[in-house]
């Protein structure tokens, strides 16, 4: 093979130009651009000793909750659900749809169970809480929230 | 200029960067089958958050049969058969699959490093060797000469991973200042992640009831995070740093719980591997009793 061209160097140099470009454009804005991130994972500092989480809970015929997790509200990740409840209250523009967002886990829980890729008993509604913990030092409380706000149910 | 030059474009064999492609695509393959990818083309709408990152997205039998063609593209580009177009569908796939979920509450961030990886990947050379279409080309041609086309994909991949990094420590230090690391916030950050992440070790409990502890590890991370740039242009540096926030990311598997498994992976360009396969070919040699 030839040694690299000089159009062959500055091609790379200007892929180097767009990855530093991105990224530079991420940090400064503090926004995502895909696939350039400012990364803000952790960035912000934890100053108290408390934890607020979504939590989703079914109801079964019996009326008796039970709590659901990643398995069951597919294709969201426990954390990745609660976070996308966080920004919906956080957004005025789409805080009235919290009960939307629930009647559709509730669907999507319906069909995947029936297709059989979900197990877990038959649902007549769900209902989203949101749960603050008082942390403790050796995390002896994860089922003793001190808070527990039903935000939204869902009874078909 | 010359040493950016050397950098970039110094004559390298196309092994190392031949390896790398085995193995980065080898280990990507089964940290990327997703039996959730699909089920995104069925989650409503009021779920999208970020109205400036918005892609469309397909119904879910579509986003099945993209996901089994970018498989098949991870496959094919591993072993080097038609590495180049290989590479270039896993790219045009992967930068578009890997984003479907983080229109959907929150960003992660172990998506974006394999993007841009795919991307460097799709515009290089790393077919050249331990592939499948080097052999074919073997019977016909002699091995390709060292090349600066061997040397700059790996140089990018370092690039990318000391941007991230950096990234990283200058958010902590917008978002939080110094008290990020001066603080109790890693001992609270250890502590709530016991109660929904189920890290694999109990040790984020005891860390985080030794305060001295947790703001040494806090400050070693930041300083780690932000000088990681130094890697590029220092050898020294490069042994302390790579392994360092490798074992960082390792530690947070272990105390905490979130996993950087695409970040493992690409360290993978990190590894001196012309050394590695020289030192492997002296000492077969010298087993066979040749020492010439």
């Amino acid at each position: 093979m030839p040694e690299m061209s000089r159009a062959r160097q500055r091609f790379v140099h200007a892929l180097l130009a767009v990855v530093l470009t991105g990224s530079a454009y991420a940090v400064v804005t503090g926004q995502e651009a895909w696939p350039f991130s400012p990364y803000p994972m952790y960035a912000k500092a934890e100053r108290q000793r408390t934890l607020i989480r979504y939590e989703t809970f079914g109801i079964q015929e019996d009326r008796s909750e039970i709590r659901l997790d990643g398995r069951h509200l597919r294709p969201f990740i426990i954390s990745r659900f609660s976070t996308a409840i966080k920004e919906l209250q956080a957004d005025p523009a789409r805080r009235g749809r919290v009960s939307e967002a629930v009647e559709d886990c509730l669907r999507r829980y319906d069909r995947l169970r029936l297709s059989g890729k979900i197990q877990g008993p038959p649902l007549i509604g769900m209902r989203l809480y949101r749960t603050k913990w008082q942390l403790d030092p050796l995390a002896r409380n994860i089922d003793q929230p001190v808070e527990r706000l039903k935000l939204a149910e869902i009874l078909r | 200029m010359k040493r950016w030059q050397a950098f970039w474009f110094a004559p390298s064999s196309p092994a190392p960067l031949g390896i790398c492609r085995v193995l980065f695509f080898g280990l990507l393959l089964p940290e990327m089958l997703d039996p959730n990818l699909s089920l995104w083309g069925d989650v409503s709408p009021v779920f999208l958050a970020h109205p400036w990152f918005r892609l469309p997205i397909l119904p879910e039998s579509a986003l099945r049969m993209l996901q089994i063609v970018w498989y098949v593209s991870l496959i094919t580009s591993a072993i080097g058969l038609w590495t180049r177009g290989s590479m270039a569908v896993a790219f045009l796939l992967g930068a578009y699959l890997l984003a479907v979920p983080e229109q959907f509450g929150k960003v992660n961030h172990t998506g974006q490093i394999v993007v841009l990886v795919l991307a460097v990947l799709a515009c290089s050379r790393a077919g050249d060797a331990w592939s499948l279409d080097a052999l074919r080309k073997r019977k016909s041609r002699s091995r390709p000469p060292p090349s600066g086309e061997y040397t700059w994909p790996i140089k990018m991949v370092w690039v990318i991973m000391a941007v991230i990094f950096f990234s990283a420590g200058v958010a902590k230090l917008r978002a939080s200042g110094f008290g990020w690391a001066l603080s109790d916030n890693l001992a609270i950050t250890l502590l709530q992640h016991q109660y929904f992440h189920h890290p694999l070790t109990r040790w984020g409990l005891t860390i985080s009831r030794v305060e001295w502890l947790c703001i040494w590890l806090a400050a070693t991370s930041l300083c780690l995070e932000l000088a990681y740039p130094l890697a590029l242009i220092s050898r020294r540096a490069r042994a302390v740093l790579v392994p360092s926030l490798f074992a960082i990311q390792v530690g947070i598997l272990l105390t905490m719980g979130p996993t950087f498994t695409t970040f493992f992976i690409c360290n993978v360009f990190w590894v001196p591997w012309d050394n590695l396969l020289e030192r492997g070919r002296l000492c077969t040699l010298t087993f066979n009793g040749d020492t010439h």
